[in-house]
This record gives structure tokens, C-alpha cells and sequence, in this order.
């Protein structure tokens, strides 16, 4: 089985964010000037959206200004990229995923190294992840439905050999699903709750290791498929110093 | 949406700086066995 880079990265997982920044309000003269956070994802995904709610809070809580900018392209890899060349003095934060992670490994000559060149500040926090299928699907539960399951891991668990079906994001997959096109999908409860909720998109599971309050009664994938769990994070990176001269 | 999102898929997880760097570490790992096994091509 070859297996596209969208479709492993999707489903990775998802996450959230706290506002963690204190410290950088303790630096006088700091704020000068708004404050970028960089995000590697399309304006209105789940990863976007977290942005901003911490860049409103942030701005509230600091009486500054942060502003979330969408530096799509390359898996993420356009906006970490301008965070490492960045001026590294706090004022270009980087919302960063499981993508960067994934990234090490997919990406065999990225023009920085993602672990020497950014600094961590805070783990914001996570999202699940959760099975859906249109409600034309038989499938009740997770259970007996392995064939039917789009991802990577779970694939490689499972030893099920699934077709992908690309879309541009999560929401036209969504949509996609609606409109029976594709008949499984692991999007972020951000997106798909609405669809849970209206009975439009039945769910199967969640990919933490444990369910979420969000959905109750909905057992976690990890319950039919040991060792399953595929939640994202986000959290935000700093441009690490580093001399030009380094900067390959 | 937002307040969706803040309301159903919040969930907080505290972490100082040097466990998540140790973190992060983990899932690069942890995502480098999955991408070969899983016959990812890298880019």
C-alpha cells in the first residue's frame, strides 16, 4: 500500500491551545509592536481557528495586539520555515501540530531542522479526532467496520488496505462525506460536531486513547484497535537564535 | 464555529518548555516509524 502524505498527515490527529505567554509580558519593552503567530493551515480549519481564539485572548489578557497570519503550503513547512528565518526576539510565534513532527521524517531535505531551530514556550493542548461515516454505512460501532477505515495507522494496524480520496481540507472532505462520496473519514470534532450532532454523520470513535466528554458513548478506536491513537496537538514555537552564518 | 470549537474540543494540556521539547521528540519518533511502515515516500 503507498500511502498519500495528506491523507497520514490528517490523520495524525488534532489539538488545542492555552494562553501560556505570561512570561513574555514581563519583558519590558516587549510589545512593542503586534505580535505574528504564524499558522501553517488555511484560514477556518481547526488549527486556525484555535489560533485565533488564543491570539484574542492574548490580546485581551496583554492589552497587545496578536495577530494570526496563514502561511499555507508544503505541509506546514512554508510557515515554519519563515518562523526559523524570522528575527528570533518574540514578536513571530509558530503554531505548531503533529505536522512538524511528521515532517522530520517526511521531508528529507527541509532547509531547517525543526528541533535545533525553534524554541518551545507552551503545549496548548489537544483535539480529538473522530470516526465518522455517512449514516447510509451499516456500520454501528468500530467493530466489523475495519474495511471500511481511510488511515494510514490504522491501516497499519489493523492490516486493512483502504483507498484515499484527497480533498483540500478538512471541511470539503466533510462535505465530501455528506454527499456520500467517501464513505469514512477521521476529521477534528472542530469540524464535524456540528454534523455528529444534527445525526447527519454517525461516529464510530475517537482517536485519544480515551474518550472525550464531547461525545459520550463513543468509544475510543484504541478500544477495537490496540495501540490506536492519533490525537493532534498544537502548541507554539519561538524562533530559536541562531546566527545567520548557521542558517543554512 | 468559534465558540463550537472552544466549547466542544478544548482540552487543556499543560506542559513546561523542556517536557515539550522532550514531547515533540517523542512524536517525531513515534511518526518516523509510521512513515515507513506505512510506505509514505518522503518528499
Amino acid at each position: 500500500m503507498k500511502l498519500p502524505r495528506r491523507k497520514f498527515l490528517r490523520l495524525a490527529g488534532s489539538a488545542t491551545m492555552l494562553p501560556a505567554v505570561p512570561r513574555f509580558a514581563r519583558v519590558q519593552g516587549y510589545q512593542s509592536r503586534p505580535v505574528r503567530i504564524l499558522v501553517g493551515f488555511a484560514a477556518g480549519g481547526a488549527s486556525d481557528i484555535v489560533a485565533r481564539l488564543l491570539a484574542q485572548q492574548l490580546s485581551e489578557r496583554l492589552g497587545q495586539t496578536f495577530i494570526v497570519e496563514n502561511r499555507t503550503g508544503a505541509d506546514t513547512n512554508i510557515a515554519t520555515e519563515a518562523a526559523v528565518r524570522a528575527t528570533p526576539d518574540g514578536y513571530t510565534l509558530l503554531l505548531v501540530t503533529h505536522t512538524n513532527a511528521i515532517n522530520a521524517t517526511l521531508y528529507a531535505s527541509q532547509r531547517f531542522d525543526f528541533m535545533r531551530d525553534i524554541a518551545p514556550v507552551a503545549r496548548i493542548g489537544r483535539v480529538a479526532e473522530v470516526m465518522l461515516v455517512h449514516p447510509s454505512v451499516p456500520a454501528k460501532t468500530g467493530n466489523g467496520s475495519l474495511t471500511h477505515v481511510a488511515g494510514a495507522l490504522f491501516d497499519m494496524l489493523t492490516g486493512t488496505d483502504t483507498d484515499h480520496i484527497p480533498y483540500r481540507g478538512e471541511a470539503p472532505g466533510v462535505t465530501g462525506l455528506l454527499a456520500g462520496e467517501v464513505q469514512l473519514m477521521f476529521p477534528s470534532l472542530a469540524v464535524s460536531m456540528a454534523h455528529i450532532n444534527a445525526g447527519t454523520l454517525r461516529p464510530l470513535g475517537v482517536t485519544t486513547a480515551t474518550g472525550v466528554d464531547a461525545l459520550p458513548g463513543v468509544p475510543p478506536v484504541a478500544q477495537s484497535v490496540p495501540g490506536f491513537e492519533g490525537t493532534a496537538w498544537q502548541r507554539h514555537r519561538r524562533a530559536q537564535e541562531r546566527s545567520r552564518r548557521d542558517r543554512r | 464555529m468559534t465558540k463550537r470549537v472552544a466549547d466542544v474540543v478544548y482540552e487543556p494540556v499543560p506542559m513546561t518548555p523542556p517536557a515539550f521539547g522532550k514531547f515533540i521528540a517523542d512524536e517525531t519518533e513515534k511518526w518516523g516509524k509510521v512513515v515507513p511502515a506505512a510506505k509514505i515516500e518522503p518528499v
